[in-house]
């Protein structure tokens, strides 16, 4: 995802435009994506920045998403009124000019919340903008939403499809971890009531909204979003560690607000069965470094990520055996 | 076979070096980062070179030692034979240890799954304690930070 390449799908997707690639640098921290931030001059004189999203390549990442799969999400809803993101411009789907499938969107002159937090805000009044921001997402009419979006049959069928991500970990790592095993039967024995599915983001965390002058919020990083349980984005970001936490001071009052703007019930969304929502909201993750971890045992590499994520593994197991000692024991053990 | 300094102690001192003379030359953010979660990595296979053996040689033992209790109290004949396909050989060869720990833990787990399906607190109880104990034992390893002395020498 150089200059070189980018001019070479400029000249092919904008022909009549006349872009010259200015400058691409890439953007580091992100996990999953490579990033590149590029700026364009057209031939009328204007100058625009864009973001490069692409594959890194299989020998350097764990973390696995289908950028198809993320560009219809983009699509589906760029144009929602709900929510806003960066809008999405193009899409070099097979790889051909960017030497990797790459999703361009506009840059938005913005900090990202995280940063914004970083500055010590009013964390009260924060907390209410971020539940906002959520909940613009959860409240998203699905009937609203390209229907070429895959959405599952019925509630449970998606929940049992998200729960058997821990026989696919168990699959990866041969059977033998008693945690991963205990949880999962934890979880099985502590099902939670049902709720309308919405659009879910699957990466729900301040550093992905940004905050821009005069504008509401964008949301970023669609690549795990699905048509879902909602209460899975909250369960992710029980898990986020950078400070400040907007969940974790008082539960209680996030979730009354969440609730308050969702219309869920407090049956249906309480610390307790947020908490659950962590084991489940997080499985896509540990799945990925499970995969990471056993193509590294068996000799293959997946770049620094494949083995510094270990430590992401025992994060993980250590928040899943804490939070499935909570649950109790139910009827459902017997069955 | 050479014993000082430690296998522990060598990644320390590549740790070290790393951040003390080779980190300050790169100037890439994104170098910089990679760098860094290396010697994240060095410092956790410094604490596994320490102990890793150690550890999974006592929890083989106490895994197999409870799947044998629930067995022997349950009559269940799966338990049984999940004790029967496991043991602890002799052998402290790295990848003997891990197979040993491996059946060790799959025994453990059979017998988990029916104290639970049985809601057998006492047993559960006992179990807990030991998922705990392993949690502890891998925290410990894979803490992602290592402190100045930690290594035999």
């Amino acid at each position: 995802m150089d200059a070189e390449r980018l001019q070479s799908f400029l000249n092919a997707v904008e022909p009549d435009r006349g872009a010259t690639v200015i400058s691409t640098a890439p953007v580091p921290g992100g996990y999953s994506r490579d990033t590149v931030m590029a700026e364009v001059q057209w031939a009328d004189g204007s100058t625009e920045k864009l973001v490069l999203r692409g594959d890194p390549a299989v020998e350097s990442s764990v973390f696995r998403s289908d950028r198809d799969a993320e560009w219809a999400i983009l699509q589906a809803v760029k144009d929602l009124p709900d929510f806003r993101i960066p809008t999405p411009r193009y899409f070099d789907s097979t790889g051909e000019y960017m030497g990797c499938k790459c999703i361009i969107s506009e840059a938005i002159d913005s900090t990202s919340m995280q940063k914004f937090l970083d500055t010590g805000p009013d964390l009260d009044k924060a907390r209410e903008d971020f539940i906002a921001i959520i909940a613009s997402a959860h409240n998203t009419p699905l009937d609203s939403i390209d229907a070429s979006i895959d959405r599952p049959a019925d509630w449970r069928q998606h929940l049992d499809d998200i729960i058997a991500n821990y026989e696919r970990m168990l699959e990866y790592i041969g059977e033998d971890d008693p945690i991963l095993r205990y949880t999962l039967k934890k979880i099985r024995m502590n099902i939670p009531p049902e709720v309308p599915m919405t659009m879910v983001h699957g990466d729900l965390q301040p550093g992905n909204f940004l905050l821009s002058e005069g504008s509401d919020p964008y949301i970023i990083d669609w690549e795990f979003a699905r048509i879902g349980d909602p209460r899975l984005d909250i369960g992710y970001y029980l898990q986020i560690p950078m400070p400040p936490h907007l969940y974790h001071p008082d539960p209680e009052i996030f979730l009354a607000r969440y609730r308050e703007l969702t219309g869920l019930t407090e049956e249906q969304i309480n610390p307790a069965i947020a908490r659950y929502f962590l084991l489940l909201g997080t499985s896509h993750l540990m799945l990925d470094i499970l995969r990471g971890s056993e193509d590294v045992a068996m000799g293959e590499h997946r770049g620094v990520m494949g083995t510094f994520l270990m430590t992401a593994y025992a994060h993980f197991h250590r928040l899943y055996l804490d939070y499935a000692l909570e649950l109790p024991y139910s009827a459902e053990a017997t069955r | 076979m050479i014993t000082r300094p430690s296998t522990s102690r060598v990644l320390e001192d590549v740790v070290e070096e790393i951040l003390r003379d080779i980190m300050p030359s790169i100037t890439d953010p994104a170098q910089q980062i990679r760098l860094h979660m290396l010697t994240i990595v060095l410092n956790n296979c410094a604490n596994a070179s320490e102990r890793e053996i150690s550890v999974m040689r006592d929890e083989s033992a106490v895994y197999l030692e409870f799947a044998a209790d629930v067995a022997a109290a349950t009559g269940s004949p799966e338990v049984a034979a999940a004790v029967e396909a496991a043991h602890i050989g002799a052998s402290l060869v790295l990848s003997d240890v891990i197979t040993d720990y491996q059946r060790a833990s799959r025994a453990f787990s059979t017998a988990m799954d029916l104290v639970m399906d049985t809601v057998d607190r006492e047993f559960i109880g006992r179990g807990e304690d030991i998922l705990r104990t392993r949690m502890d034992n891998e925290r410990a390893i894979l803490s992602g930070v290592s402190d100045v002395g930690r290594s035999a020498s």
